[in-house]
């Protein structure tokens, strides 16, 4: 997975180049392999486990604790040193922030009931005084503003409504009542006709080219409102919509929400391996044996494969996937996040009465706050920069992102250089065991692969949020674990 | 968990241990109705006096009237639906709850075939009956 070929969407003859190659690739694969297996027959034996589960997030180790409260034996073999997948908790920055999946709303049914069951204690997350709209900052094109400023201001081209509000609240205003009546509906067929670009629905509507770039600025479903699908964001209002009906706040996890993940890892009765990178899987009707990049091999009857699709790219699968499943693994788009974490050493925006929260269309594009007691007193300040602006800062060392940082936040809040240090940089799309924050269906992508992502392929089961067919993030994660174990189940 | 999906889980797991072809370890109905349940225990207690999770407790639901269980904060749109939990309406709320009721909170997609679903409500007459 290179930059440039995420970057850039390939034009159809390049796809069906690629699918073709594959097809040669997964036809002449799936020749050796059955040639392999024939010498290593039986392909697992009781001192194998029943289940190995790739990959160590929210999905994969819901699968393994499903499967083993059955009875199955279960391996898990995680990529990387650390449990918790998209669950990050940034232990090494002041207050704890999550670099990853954040809030948990009582809608999350799975991950409230797998918090309660391991003691995993769940806390509300309290409204910050930081988020007072009135003390908002706002820089529009390297001009500070307050909302109200902005409300008034002769550069804003939103309509009345949505005048006081940051970009980045507009656009879910923006795109009127819901046709999606129900959480599974955005995989409905007769839903696709949203599957376009919402680029066009909001031309209709009249917004001004001014209008749409500022829409753009941190739009995280895709890397441009051409590339972004209405029944996506559909999809994510509907998600919303759900959480809404269950009042009462929404929590973080005591310790940080990688805490979850971690306990879950615990309570499993079988192995779970760090640091066992998966190169390739081969099965047939007798079973599966996975490989490592560490040389070790696995056998089992059934693989649960828990990677999001960038990882899943680099992993060779013989048989190769039917074609449509194979374009939707080499084709999903998925959401470009960069963050820097700071640490606060002095509440720099008090000088001047102001929030920490920033929106703005310059390079540090926000700021949240990370106000864990909901005081108004942050710990740390995540500057949360994502979309196509998220790859600026890409090639720059940890040092020059500091500085830059710094420096951008001393410009809007003069003083600011001292008050902070840079604690944390995250990019998700860089990491090669996620590939970005989370899956991003760009127009047409959901009718055309979203039927087909989760399907088992022989003894192959898949889970990840991209496969969720419910509420998404941790839940949608937990659902498809819960999903492929219980698939797995049924089959015995 | 009753003595009979403990003695489910014991056969299931024997069968697996002993390296059974997976064809010859076909579940018991018993088996394949809490199977079917996983699905739904996330949400859903069944034993009486449990606390409701993100779902309501469902003792005792068979036959009842819906949106009966004391202390569960249901949606207007169940309350004023006037169901009661037979089993053609059971069958129909698992198939789609919200095409039977919009609105509702049950954030379900069901992914069970019609046998899965006959397994699922003997299991939920065994499990949620007073006893």
């Amino acid at each position: 997975m290179t930059e440039n070929t995420r970057a850039r969407r390939p034009n159809r003859e390049e796809r069906d180049a690629m699918i073709d190659a594959k097809r040669r690739q997964a036809l002449r694969a799936a020749a050796a392999a059955s040639a392999t297996l024939m010498l290593h027959r039986p392909l697992w034996a009781a001192t194998d486990p029943d289940v190995i589960v790739l990959g160590a997030g929210l999905a994969g180790l819901n699968a393994a604790l499903q499967l083993e409260a059955f009875g199955l034996r279960v391996r898990v073999l995680e990529a990387s040193k650390r449990i918790g997948g998209r669950l990050r908790t940034l232990d090494e920055v002041q207050g704890q922030p999550e670099a990853g999946g954040n809030q948990i709303g009582l809608a999350y049914a799975r991950t409230v009931d797998t918090a309660r069951r391991l003691g995993v204690e769940l806390l509300p997350l309290g409204r910050s005084p930081l988020f007072k709209d009135d003390r908002l900052v706002y820089v529009i094109d390297g001009r500070r503003m307050s909302s109200k400023e902005w409300a008034a201001s002769p550069a804003n081209p939103f309509p009345p409504a949505l005048r006081p509000l940051p970009p980045d609240r507009a656009l879910g205003r923006l795109l009127g009542a819901n046709p999606l009546k129900s959480i599974g509906a955005w995989r409905d067929p007769a839903n696709a006709i949203y599957d376009v670009p919402v680029l066009d629905e909001l031309r209709a509507h009249g917004l001004s080219p001014a209008a749409l770039a500022l829409l753009d600025v941190n739009n995280s479903y895709g890397p441009t409102l051409a590339d972004t699908s209405l029944l996506n964001l559909h999809y994510v209002q509907a998600n919303l919509a759900e959480i809404m009906k269950f009042r009462g706040p929404t929590f973080g996890v005591k310790g940080g929400n990688q805490r979850l993940p971690e306990a879950m890892a615990k309570a499993l009765k079988g192995e779970l391996r760090l640091a066992s990178r998966v190169t390739e899987i081969d099965s047939d009707e007798r079973g599966v044996a996975v490989r490592c990049a560490d040389g070790s091999r696995h056998r089992a009857r059934f693989v649960v494969c828990a990677l999001p699709l960038p990882a899943l790219r680099n992993v060779r699968l013989r048989p190769g996937l039917p074609d449509r499943h194979a374009q939707a693994v080499s084709q999903l788009a998925y959401a470009r996040v960069t963050q820097i974490h700071l640490d606060v050493l002095e509440p720099f925006w008090e000088r001047e009465g102001l929030s920490p929260y920033l929106w703005s269309n310059g390079p540090l594009e926000r700021i949240f706050p990370n106000d864990e007691q909901a005081n108004g007193r942050a710990t740390s300040l995540t500057v949360w920069i994502n979309g196509a602006g998220a790859s600026r800062w890409d090639d720059l060392s940890d040092a020059q992102a500091s500085q830059l940082a710094i420096d951008e936040l001393d410009k809007i809040y003069p003083g600011a250089r001292g008050a902070v240090r840079m604690a944390a940089r995250v990019a998700w799309h860089r990491d090669p065991l996620a590939g970005g924050a989370w899956a991003n269906w760009w127009p047409g992508q959901i009718s055309r692969y979203a039927p087909f992502i989760g399907l088992p392929q022989g003894r192959v089961h898949f889970a990840g949020e991209h496969t969720t067919q419910t509420l998404r993030g941790m839940e949608g994660a937990m659902e498809s674990g819960e999903r492929a174990a219980s698939e797995i189940l049924g089959r015995l | 968990m009753s003595a009979g999906t403990l003695a489910s889980t014991a056969v299931l797991g024997l069968a697996l241990l002993g390296g059974l072809p997976a064809a010859m370890a076909e579940p018991s109905a018993a088996m394949r109705g809490r199977i079917a349940f996983l699905r739904c225990a996330a949400c859903h207690a069944l034993g009486a006096g449990e606390p409701h999770k993100t779902g309501p407790n469902l003792h005792g639901v068979i036959g009842a009237p819906a949106a009966q269980a004391a202390g569960y904060a249901y949606t207007p749109a169940l309350r004023q639906s006037g169901l009661r939990w037979d089993d053609a309406t059971l069958r129909q709320w698992i198939h789609d709850p919200a095409a039977l009721v919009p609105g509702t909170s049950m954030a379900y997609v069901n992914a069970l075939g019609d046998a899965d679903v006959e397994a699922l409500l003997v299991y939920l007459k065994a499990e949620t009956r007073a006893r």
